[in-house]
């Protein structure tokens, strides 16, 4: 299952054990299904930290489970205006 | 000190001190610049003729050392949206005004020689109309500078490029910085043209040190301040991502939430996208200098703005914004961060909105008058407004007049004024505001964003209209009475999340003043003076019918969600009536 990753303001993949470790955009092969708070413990990047997510640019909570093409961006706490 | 107001009268050259009414006394920016403006100004007068005003008032908490304090409000009936108008404006000339204890400046009359234009010097000793002399017809950079060099750096500068002395209704009103850049402007509504209209190139404040300001309760307004610092600093958005990567951060979440207006309001997407937003701009300032974390004025804790700089190295621009990034970037389908920052200096100089002329330049681009994405074009295009050429008028003259000049139906304003950097159509709370804020399209009349968005003070689906109305109201009320205070709205991040942040906001108020105003004053105060500013909007003509985005929104489908614009009529109806 391949999914794309983007992670922005500072989120990185902080998991040194693959591929993508300091990468904010990258491709990504799923080896079993998980969720989304499987995924970023999987990468390394706290639930806390990573409050807005969207896959294929739809808002969506921990508990989705990834598919096949998905497209996920993540973002820490962010504003402006 | 006593706190009095400043009559100008530009028909006989007169300033007066007057004393500040009891109906005044507890109101500052916004409040009481559209007080005024209701009492004063006659709804159907003509926004550019000798019976409108411009007010100017510091917040009621501006000039205090209250963390992010130091708005100043300028109001008028506009000559772009022909409403109430009132923007605000960070910079250093607010906390000057309200600490010479000037609680407004009502600018009245004409001068009787046209072309003629003067400036107002207020110190401490003098107030004084001189004449603008040599600083007639200059930019703002130029103007900026010859003022410090004559009367003394650290100056206060409130002034108007050539497009507000051209009564251009895309004219906004700038504010220097510390540093002196003119880039906090007061921006939206063409409130230049009518500081034009008046003859006054510029307010020059000489005022040093924190002033002798009253304070009702000294140690209230102390504990306030504690907390809401406290509160400013320790929250995610106002300590940590505002102050690194400023406001244009915003650039890649509305992209991928598919409501980054793009190439006209024609999708909600921009490929570019990652290469104009605030990342970029963090490391460009590790890379080229400039920087990141930059107070627009003294005692901002936020420091959300920023200085850009060319890639030798050397000064470009100060700041770029989210919605400059946006307007003059993907909404012209421009993705060179270096032709952004260009396009924000000539704006800057010339004394424009950078939201109107972006969009101004979107619209002029479906046209065909250049193509899109052609940011030297674009940049060619902008300094013909400088000049007063005929297209350049045109273009000054923003969104719906350029629309209108080259038969384009894909305009994207609310009462002629241009919307800024959220999708209706995929964020449908920000159309709602859009719709029925009192001051024409305006994302910081009722910022919906936050919840539909970013997650800050709740959460809601931005593709779903139910509930909109009441959300959008909410923040309406909520926004008029920060807007009044003097704060900057970014504290909303930190008070919507924080209780303590919160209660510290209203006891620095009610220190300063006395008063014992609760949360729920905090809605009845917005509520009714959201009133006041939809009362002369109807006697100015105004119906629920200009209450409406445009057509195209209701017709069109914007990818990549490929929604129109769903909410009900009777829902826009009822933001005020209910």
């Amino acid at each position: 299952m391949n999914i794309t990753v983007r992670l922005f303001a500072g989120l990185r993949c902080e998991n040194k054990r693959l591929e993508c470790f300091g990468k904010n955009d990258f491709e990504h092969v799923l080896s079993q299904e998980m969720n989304l708070e499987e995924f970023l413990n999987c990468i390394g990047v706290s639930v806390q930290v990573a409050k807005i997510i969207f896959v294929n640019g739809l808002f969506k909570p921990l508990t989705y489970v990834l598919r096949d093409a998905d497209e996920i961006s993540i973002f820490p706490p962010i504003g402006g205006g | 000190m006593g706190k009095f107001m400043l009559r100008v009268n530009m028909s006989d050259l007169s300033v007066k001190k007057e004393d500040v009414s009891q109906n005044h006394r507890l109101l500052g920016g916004r409040a009481l610049t559209s007080t005024i403006i209701s009492n004063e100004v006659n709804p159907t007068c003509h926004p550019l003729g000798p019976n409108n005003k411009l007010v100017f008032a510091p917040g009621i908490i501006t000039g205090t050392t209250a963390p992010s304090s130091g708005r100043l409000s300028v109001g008028a009936k506009s000559p772009l949206t022909g409403t109430i108008k009132e923007a605000n404006a960070g910079g250093i000339p607010g906390q000057k005004i309200a600490r010479l204890g000037i609680h407004a400046i009502i600018v009245e009359g004409q001068p009787k020689e046209k072309g003629k234009f003067y400036i107002l010097r207020l110190t401490p000793e003098t107030i004084a109309l001189e004449e603008a002399g040599e600083l007639t017809g200059k930019g703002m950079y130029e103007m900026n500078e010859l003022i410090w060099e004559k009367y003394g750096e650290g100056i206060g500068i409130i002034g108007i490029g050539p497009a507000g002395e051209m009564l251009m209704v895309n004219a906004g009103v700038s504010c220097n910085d510390p540093e002196n850049s003119p880039g906090r402007y007061a921006g939206r509504g063409g409130l230049g043209a009518v500081m034009g209209s008046k003859g006054l190139k510029a307010i020059i404040i000489e005022q040093k040190g924190l002033g002798d300001i009253a304070y009702a309760n000294p140690e209230l307004f102390k504990q306030g301040q504690q907390k809401l610092t406290k509160g400013l600093q320790e929250h995610a958005v106002t300590g940590q991502a505002l102050p690194t990567y400023g406001t244009a951060v915003l650039i890649n979440i509305l992209n991928e939430a598919g409501g980054l207006p793009t190439r006209n309001f024609s999708s909600g997407r921009f490929e570019g996208a990652s290469k104009i937003g605030g990342e970029v701009i963090n490391e460009w300032s590790k890379t080229r200098g400039g920087k990141v974390g930059h107070a627009c004025h003294p005692g901002c804790v936020i420091k959300c703005s920023n200085v850009v700089n060319h890639p030798d190295g050397t000064y470009h621009v100060s700041p770029v914004e989210y919605e400059t990034a946006w307007s003059l970037g993907a909404n012209c389908g421009i993705d060179s961060l270096d032709d952004i920052a260009e396009m924000n200096r000539i704006c800057n100089d010339i004394g424009l909105d950078t939201i109107e002329a972006g969009a101004t330049l979107g619209v002029a681009m479906e046209a065909g008058v250049i193509s899109f994405g052609d940011g030297k074009k674009a940049i060619e295009l902008l300094n013909e407004v400088g000049k007063g050429s005929p297209i350049g008028r045109i273009l000054g003259n923003g969104t719906a007049f350029t629309g209108k000049a080259f038969g384009v139906v894909r305009i994207p304003v609310v009462k002629n004024q241009a919307m800024p950097a959220y999708e209706p159509r995929a964020v449908k709370g920000i159309g709602v505001t859009y719709a029925t804020s009192t001051m024409g399209a305006d994302h910081t009349a009722g910022y919906t964003i936050a919840t539909e968005i970013l997650s800050v003070g709740g959460k809601a689906d931005p593709l779903v209209a139910a509930e909109k109305g009441a959300m959008a109201k909410g923040f309406q009320t909520a926004t008029i009475f920060i807007d009044a205070t003097g704060y900057c709205l970014f504290i909303a991040f930190a008070i919507l999340d924080l209780p303590d942040a919160f209660q510290g906001m209203l006891d620095t108020i009610n220190g300063l003043l006395g008063t014992s105003y609760t949360a729920e004053d905090f809605s009845r105060f917005g509520a009714e003076w959201l009133a006041l500013e939809r009362k002369f909007n109807e006697a100015a003509g105004f119906t629920k019918q200009d209450d409406r985005l445009p057509e195209f929104m209701y017709y069109e489908k914007l990818p990549p969600h490929n929604h129109v614009y769903d909410v009900p009529d009777e829902i826009l109806d009822n933001v005020h009536s209910s």
